[in-house]
């Protein structure tokens, strides 16, 4: 009855083994790098191969024979717990390495005595190497199962309890029955055959839940490209329907991404700029030499960075203005190889801006004509005075040559020189106040700036019996800004400050200019008069334009320097005095490189 | 006793101008004293010293026009000088009523310069003569009597003795006596010579 049953039973193993090899087999093959499939299809076999052995020594007859069947099953069976090894290195990728290899070297040594030993390993003190190697086996698929089941990712718990866990049981059961064999009771296919069975069926199943799995992602993804490539194509449009200009380049230069905007800029297409590097259409060589550099900046010190105006050369050989804004696309490795650049087309906002900062200075130069106008008297008489005493001085010196009086030539010769020089700073100093031109800003000295202005107007302050007193602060932190026009609303203030004091009795006509550094980094100038103030609801009116209290006074003046002090990002306001006449002030910010 | 030299005072607040003009003035021999102000001015002036001013028009404070007019009210005013950066009609017209000398503008040739200094301190060198001579006059006038002077008026208003006697309801004789007290105080010789002195120190005639 057994022996009809058996042989059955395990060719049904066997044949369930081989079916399953040869599943993973094609699996391993067919998906390159998956070794792991391959090991276990390999695994399959030599279960298969087992298997059929145990049938063969069940219906041996002589011991002869049993012998070198049994000797021959070692080759499976060694083939089994390498792949076996193989196996759980690839499978679970854990396992420790030296074990494994003394696992291997045990097994070779074993198969090599087992065909050296006569019939076969067993019932010889050599067979201790087979059995040493499979107990090694048991720990190090138990020790890979324990560092897998600690491993802590998803789903490693359960594929070491399912396959590990059969694996362990195998390797138990084959190690019982070697000792079965050993002690020479008779061996049971059921020992072996059905927990080969067990491990191939778990396994199997767990290793093609994994190709399922592989399945559903490889459907879920082909979903995903579709999702994303429709994504991609909104995107698309997205970018090509921004009038910005946006594109991304690579370190060589090269563009990756370009909008319509750019495209249409250079007078090609989307696709045609792709891989081209800014060279390629722009003709302007300083442009694109200013790109890359900066580019390059951006990538090397992985910063953002804005280009408040930049220069572009279109594809009609016209100039558009760009601000720019280029930020670093970083990698994982923290490091940069593609920048992300957007710019907006500013250029007729800057000619528009342009054409009020045009305007701006126009009207500063007619409001300072009129106002050179007006201290035409004090300038001249300014210019007069040094060249009398040139006059006066050479005349005394011939004089004194004729008399051969040599003594005090030297020195009338040296107050020659310097009043010369003072005349030619004053005529200098009037040429730059007449001049229209562009607003040129330098760092200036304010307290410098007022007494050059002060001197100019000297002899108006004389004349209209004005006792001027100032108070300059050394220390003062010098300004970024344009030296005519800030002498400009100086002059106009003081001027305006000693009109207003006309009416007051001689010796009432006070006149105070201080220059000092405020507390939040910025610098007053202050005028301070001693007339009549202005009347309380006038004071904000007296900067708007046409407004006059003069009778041949356009108005421009004043709401000419509220402009210009407001271009120098500084404000002008003017208030009463506590007790009589006005106060005009205005502050300026702190050039950077002097902020306290 | 010998005068004392003449001074030229220059004053005007613009240093090298100051300078550059007194030493103008220095390379032609004269004594120059230079201010600041015109209130410096007025603390270093010496009435008794004989010289003149030159004075800038516009200063700080205290102007060329005003010290003038101080001076004016002073009694005692010397020869000024206007030296001005810009000859502004209405001041050089008050300046010369105010019996400026010149109105110089800057900048000034030395030549024209020491030529108005040279007039304006032989001006003051006959101003003073005057003022000593006119003086000295005046004192022979302070020593007549009352009644002197009465007939002093009479005679220079060209009455006979007969006339001024009956006028004052005297004898001619008494009339005589007094006119040979005045002749002889005031120093003179003839009638000419009297009314001559009496126009210079200013007493009035008698008026009928």
């Amino acid at each position: 009855m057994a022996i009809t049953w058996i042989p059955i039973f395990c060719l049904m193993i066997a044949g369930a083994c081989l079916a399953v090899g040869l599943i993973h087999g094609v699996v391993g093959l067919k998906r390159t790098g998956e070794l792991a499939h391959l090991a276990f299809s390999v695994i399959a076999f030599s279960y298969a191969a087992i298997t059929v052995s145990e049938l063969l020594l069940i219906r041996t007859q002589s011991p002869g024979e049993f012998g070198e069947i049994l000797r021959w099953t070692h080759v499976p069976l060694s083939v089994g717990v390498i792949a076996t090894i193989v196996f759980v290195r690839t499978y679970f990728r854990a396992g420790r390495l030296w074990l494994a290899w003394g696992i291997v070297t045990l097994q070779v040594l074993s198969l090599i005595l087992n065909f050296l030993l006569h019939p076969n390993i067993h019932r010889n003190p050599w067979a201790a190497v087979e059995e040493a190697s499979l107990l090694l086996l048991a720990v190090f698929v138990a020790d890979a199962l324990w560092a897998v089941w600690w491993r802590g990712r998803p789903g490693d718990r359960r594929r070491a309890a399912t396959i590990g866990g059969s694996f362990l049981l195998v390797t138990a059961a084959w190690a019982g029955a070697s000792l079965l064999l050993q002690g020479g009771s008779v061996p049971s296919v059921f020992l072996h055959a059905i927990p080969l069975l067990a491990v191939l069926v778990v396994s199997s199943v767990e290793l093609s839940g994994d190709v399922l799995r592989a399945a559903r992602l490889a459907t879920l993804l082909q979903k995903n490209e579709e999702l994303i490539s429709d994504e991609r194509g909104f995107l698309r449009q997205v970018i090509d329907v921004v009038p910005n200009l946006i594109f991304a380049k690579n370190r060589e230069g090269q563009f990756v991404l370009v909008n319509q905007a750019v495209a249409d800029l250079y007078g090609t297409t989307v696709d045609a700029m792709i891989g081209k590097t800014s060279g390629d259409f722009n003709k302007n060589p300083q442009e694109v030499e200013a790109f890359r550099r900066a580019d390059l900046e951006v990538l090397d010190t992985l910063k953002e960075k804005l280009n408040p105006e930049e220069k572009i050369t279109d594809a009609r050989g016209q100039i558009r203005w760009l601000q720019t804004v280029k930020r670093p696309i970083l990698g994982k490795d923290g490091t940069a190889s593609l920048m992300l650049g957007s710019a907006t087309d500013i250029t007729a906002r800057r000619q528009a801006d342009l054409e009020v900062a045009r305007q701006r200075n126009e009207l500063a130069h007619f409001s300072r004509l009129t106002m050179l106008g007006v201290i035409s008297g004090s300038i001249a008489h300014e210019l007069n005075q040094p060249l009398a005493a040139v006059l006066s001085n050479a005349q005394a010196a011939l004089r004194l040559l004729e008399k051969n009086q040599f003594g005090e030539v030297h020195e009338i010769l040296q107050d020659i020189v310097r009043d010369n020089k003072r005349a030619g700073e004053i005529i200098q100093g009037l040429r730059l106040l007449l001049r229209n031109g562009e607003s040129r800003r330098r760092r200036l000295d304010l307290n410098e700036l007022v007494r050059d202005a002060l001197r100019l107007v000297h002899s108006d302050i004389l004349n209209g019996g004005v006792a001027l007193t100032t108070g300059f602060t050394p220390a003062t932190p010098k300004v970024e800004g344009d030296q005519v026009q800030l002498q400009q609303v100086l002059l106009n203030l003081v001027v305006n400050a000693c009109d207003a004091m006309a009416g007051n009795p001689a010796g009432d006509r006070k006149l105070h200019v201080a220059v000092e550094p405020t507390a939040d980094s910025c610098v007053e100038v202050r005028v301070v008069d001693h007339g009549e103030g202005i009347p309380p609801g006038e004071i904000e009116r007296v900067f708007e334009p046409f407004v006059t209290t003069k009778k041949d006074g356009l108005g421009l003046g004043l709401s000419v320097c509220r402009k210009i002090i407001q271009s120098h990002g500084g404000r002008l306001w003017a208030a009463n005095n506590p007790g009589h006449g006005a106060s005009f002030q205005f502050t300026l910010p702190a050039s950077s490189g002097d902020a306290a | 006793m010998t005068a004392p030299p003449p001074c030229v005072f220059v004053v005007d607040d613009e240093v090298s101008v100051r300078i550059a003009v007194a030493r103008v003035l220095r390379s032609a021999g004269l004594t120059v004293t230079t201010c600041v102000s015109a209130q410096e001015y007025l603390v270093r002036c010496d009435p008794d010293v004989p010289g003149c001013v030159v004075l800038d028009l516009a200063m700080p404070g205290f102007s060329g026009l005003e010290l003038q007019n101080v001076l004016a009210a002073r009694g005692d005013v010397p020869p000024i000088i206007f030296l001005t950066g810009h000859a502004d009609v209405q001041e050089s017209v008050q300046a010369m009523k105010h019996g400026a000398v010149e109105f110089l503008t800057k900048p000034v040739d030395d030549d024209i310069l020491i030529d108005a200094v040279r007039s304006a301190l032989e001006k003051d060198r006959c101003d003073r003569a005057r003022r000593s001579e006119l003086a000295e006059v005046r004192k022979r006038f302070a020593k007549l009597t009352p009644r002197e002077s009465e007939v002093l008026g009479y005679v220079i208003s060209g009455r006979l003795n007969k006339q001024i006697a009956a006028e004052l309801g005297t004898v001619e004789k008494t009339i005589k006596v007094h006119r040979a007290h005045v002749m002889e105080k005031l120093q003179v010789a003839s009638v000419a010579e009297l009314v001559h002195v009496s126009v210079r120190a200013g007493i009035p005639s008698m008026r009928i």
